[in-house]
């Protein structure tokens, strides 16, 4: 039996009635059509176009942006009521600036991020999580005397500058060391066997082992520092669109289950059609690296579980930059966070 | 002044010049100049007057003929030889006092002696309380007067001047001329002047080539026997007027055979 | 009748002040007429202020680390540029056969070669200095190679006539004659050299002992949205580059203020 997003978020079970039968029909022919980003699917007859919703990505389409995609390539957004379109970012791309612009809708990005800006005066809103640990990591080669994270004290590593976790695993573990700015690259990686980089577990690994090299990872979730990776907007477009919110977030968070527990073929086909540079192999290893990390649905022990959002994590965020001073004061939750335009379930 | 039996201290015998594969700016220019001779070039433009003065100098060599500067060819003579430009060409970083002393400088000269040549080269051109202005507070008189004392800084036995006087007012003209002509009384230096003013000549000189253009040639020489110390006076004499007119008639002589 | 020139002359050291209170007045109008979303990408004035006082010690440290990198570049320019001008005064064959390529390093923008010499050099001090150094080293190297040649045709004759060496036809004569080119070159070099330094500091800096450059603080304050600090960093590197044009008229005005024109107040 079929389970159908309702506007208002939940998801219910409905009798397949004529209406329905014909967008279900239409939603499998769009999961056979793959190598588009918007399925041939039409709505249903006589139906009203549906409200476009922009999303903003933070790269090039890659396998971290998976449910995404997956929703899109299986019609999840159609089906919920919204046409989504994807737009990819890029190096040098600032996507704050075009959520400010109004150029996008909504855009994914960091909790942590989201305190810091909101801090500052920006109109921002968090509206879900789409995974429960960040997939970053520090990089270094496995001969590397480093272990823990405390042993990076009077090293070298390239990061990016400003980077708050760099400066909660200083802080956190009273150490210091250098940073130089990140060229985004493996050279100096593949060139120095004592160099340290940032990175994410989801990709320079795979790079530094097809070009002979033995890598190893610190995860960014096991330092301590524990942002969710969310889906924002700003405060305006949350309160004067919020059915389209709800909508995108059920329906992305749905997309991430079938990415990750499914078949990702439709998602990882959009993928590759999307960027040039994209092979099977890497898709395949950075969702292994994905679900060895427990990166998007986190690891039930831990009380994580897909798209949740909770209060004591967030306020803990808080806690954390202020302490770091990167954030002038505390900032109460409900300033960068909406909790009701999640699934209820989530809730 | 001029000693006629003594061989003479510039010559030039038949001498051509070009540059390079350019025209012939000089055919085949003779002249000789005793010691003591104050001669004048004048011509048209582009006779080629500055050209000897920068051949005798040795800055230029000759294409064809014969030069001998003090017995010798004029890259040795340059010893012997001062030159006072168009322009003043003073170094403008350096006051007076250390302009006048750069060709001593140049020779290696100790500062004693230099300090002492200084004092005398200023004062000859009536200078001496200016040592220390730089070139930019000096009028362009004072500026060429700077010029004619490094000139007469190294002692020279020809003095090469080229139209030094053209960029003054007339007043200034004639003041510099008489103190040329003072200066000439004490240093016996033998001259050679270009000026396109007829009247200059005429004062300055005991002898005036008029030279033709296209090319360079010596067409006429023209005696001037005024006797020396000569003064503002020596202006309102009738022999001077005579004379000026006398060169004037032969310098449009001259322009007219180019037409 | 004499009350209205002296009002003049009040009135006319008054209107630079006049019109930055009034564009601090429009920077307010401005700022309220935006939307909510673009109103906080421009702080107030009183916000760039406070953002003075907050990030005090950062700005000033980042300056002087910016500055002391643009100092380093900047002066190896000047020692460099000056030799190299005269070698190339020696010979046309020799300036022919390397202008060419002179011309086509300061074509390149900095931004391009910029992450090419991280990559070979590292960053850190010694790449934000040969970045400044690139930066500045060309309009200094043609400037004194222009001077050097431009020489005044009959001191060189004079100089030729006293049978000077070539040695002290360079050092005696050609050098302090090239002098107001070489300042002109400096005066360019100094405007460029702080701009470079934050460019490289942009691609090349680092948090060595806690303190990057301006270029630094700049990448990170932009990421933070701390817009207030952004503008302020701006101004300080506007200041720095004052500080560095304002060097290099001093250093002009001791060598050249005696004797050239462009120094002199009145006529003769």
């Amino acid at each position: 039996m079929a389970r159908i997003l309702q506007p208002n978020g939940k998801l219910t079970r409905i009798r397949p009635s004529l209406r329905r039968g014909a967008a279900l029909v239409a939603a499998a022919l769009a999961a056979a059509l793959p190598g588009c980003t918007r399925p041939a699917a039409q709505p249903p007859a006589g139906a009203a176009p549906l409200p476009k919703v922009r999303f903003k990505t933070d790269w090039y389409p890659q396998a971290e942006h998976g449910g995404f995609y997956q929703a899109l390539a299986r019609g999840f957004y159609r089906e919920a009521g919204i046409d989504v379109e994807i737009i990819p970012g890029g190096p040098g791309v600032l996507v704050s600036q075009l959520i400010l612009a109004g150029q996008a809708d909504l855009a994914m990005g960091r909790s942590d991020d989201m305190i810091v800006w909101v801090s500052q005066g920006a109109p921002f809103v968090i509206v879900g999580v789409y995974m429960e640990r960040d997939p970053q990591a520090i990089l270094v080669h496995e001969d590397d005397p480093v272990r823990t994270f405390a042993d990076l004290n009077g090293r070298t590593v390239m990061g990016v500058p400003g980077s708050n976790w760099i400066e909660y695993i200083k802080v956190h573990n009273h150490i210091d060391f250098r940073l130089i700015p990140s060229n985004f690259g493996i050279a100096q990686f593949m060139a120095d066997k004592t160099f340290i980089q940032q990175c994410f577990v989801t990709n320079e690994p795979f790079f530094v082992r097809k070009n002979g090299g033995h890598p190893r990872t610190l995860l960014m979730s096991d330092s301590g520092f524990r942002p969710y990776r969310i889906i924002y907007t700003t405060q305006r477009y949350a309160r004067e669109h919020p059915a389209e919110v709800r909508a995108f977030v059920a329906a992305s968070l749905r997309g991430w289950d079938d990415f990750m527990n499914g078949d990702p073929s439709p998602g990882k086909a959009l993928i590759a059609a999307g960027n040039e540079s994209m092979s099977g192999a890497f898709m395949d290893y950075s969702i292994g690296a994905m679900r060895d990390g427990h990166i998007v649905a986190g690891k039930p022990g831990d009380g994580e579980r897909l798209g949740l959002m909770t209060r004591r994590r967030l306020q803990e965020q808080v806690d954390d930059l202020a302490q770091l001073k990167i954030i002038p004061e505390l900032i109460p939750v409900d300033k960068f966070a909406r909790f009701d335009l999640m699934p209820a379930e989530l809730q | 002044m001029s000693q006629v039996d003594a061989p003479p201290i510039v010559e030039l015998r038949d001498v051509d010049k070009r540059y390079g594969d350019g025209p012939l700016i000089l055919d085949k220019v003779s002249l000789a100049a005793q010691r003591g001779d104050f001669i004048t070039l004048i011509g048209p433009s582009g006779c080629g007057k500055s050209t000897i003065l920068k051949l005798i100098s040795g800055l230029t060599p000759i294409s064809a003929g014969r030069i001998v500067v003090d017995g010798m060819d004029p890259a040795s003579a340059v010893e012997r030889l001062a030159f006072v430009f168009q322009e003043p060409t003073l170094l403008p970083w350096l006051n007076v006092s250390r302009n006048v002393e750069v060709p001593l400088r140049l020779h290696g000269t100790a500062a004693a002696k230099r300090a002492e040549i200084v004092k005398k080269s200023l004062a000859l051109v009536r200078l001496a309380d200016r040592t220390d202005y730089y070139p930019r507070q000096l009028s362009g008189g004072q500026k060429m007067r700077v010029s004619i004392a490094r000139a007469l800084s190294v002692s020279p036995r020809i003095l090469l001047l080229d139209e030094p006087f053209a960029a003054l007012d007339e007043i200034t003209r004639n003041h510099l001329n008489e103190e040329l002509l003072a200066i000439r009384q004490q240093l016996a230096w033998t001259a050679f002047f270009v000026t396109h003013s007829v009247a200059e000549a005429v004062f300055l000189s005991n002898r005036i080539l008029v030279m033709s253009a296209n090319p360079g040639r010596m067409h006429d020489e023209l005696p001037v026997d005024l006797p020396y110390p000569r003064t503002e006076e020596t202006r309102e004499s009738t022999a001077y007027q005579k004379l000026v007119g006398e060169a004037s008639r032969i310098l449009r002589s001259v322009e007219l055979l180019k037409s | 009748m004499s009350a209205a020139p002296k009002l003049l002359r009040i009135a006319r050291r008054l209107l630079p002040l006049a019109t930055g209170v009034g564009m601090i007045i429009a920077w307010y109008a401005i700022h309220l007429a935006m939307s909510s979303e673009q109103q906080f990408l421009l702080p107030t004035p009183h916000e760039v202020a406070r953002a003075f006082v907050d990030e005090g010690p950062a700005l000033w440290g980042a300056a002087l680390n910016t500055g002391g990198g643009a100092l380093l570049g900047f002066g190896s320019a000047v020692a460099l540029s000056f030799l190299l001008a005269l070698i190339l005064s020696l010979s046309p064959l020799v300036r022919a056969s390397f202008y060419p390529y002179l011309m086509i390093l300061q074509m390149t923008p900095i931004i391009v070669m910029a992450p090419i010499l991280i990559l070979w050099v590292g960053p850190g001090l010694r790449s934000v200095t040969i970045i400044t150094f690139l930066i500045c080293f060309f309009p200094m190297v043609v400037n004194t190679t222009q001077g050097l040649v431009s020489t005044d045709r009959n001191l060189v004759d004079l100089f030729r006539m006293c049978k000077a060496s070539k040695a002290q036809e360079i050092f005696l004569l050609r050098v302090p004659a090239a002098l107001p080119y070489f300042f002109t070159g400096l005066r360019i070099g100094g405007t460029l050299a702080p701009i470079g330094a934050i460019v490289g500091d942009f691609y090349a800096g680092n948090s060595a002992g806690g303190q990057g450059g301006l270029g630094f603080l700049a990448i990170i304050y932009s990421s933070r949205f701390q817009m207030g600090a952004l503008f302020a960093t701006a101004a300080v590197s506007c200041l720095l580059g004052f500080v560095f044009v304002a060097g290099v008229i001093a250093l002009s005005w001791l060598a050249l203020h005696k004797w050239h024109e462009s120094f002199s107040q009145t006529e003769n």
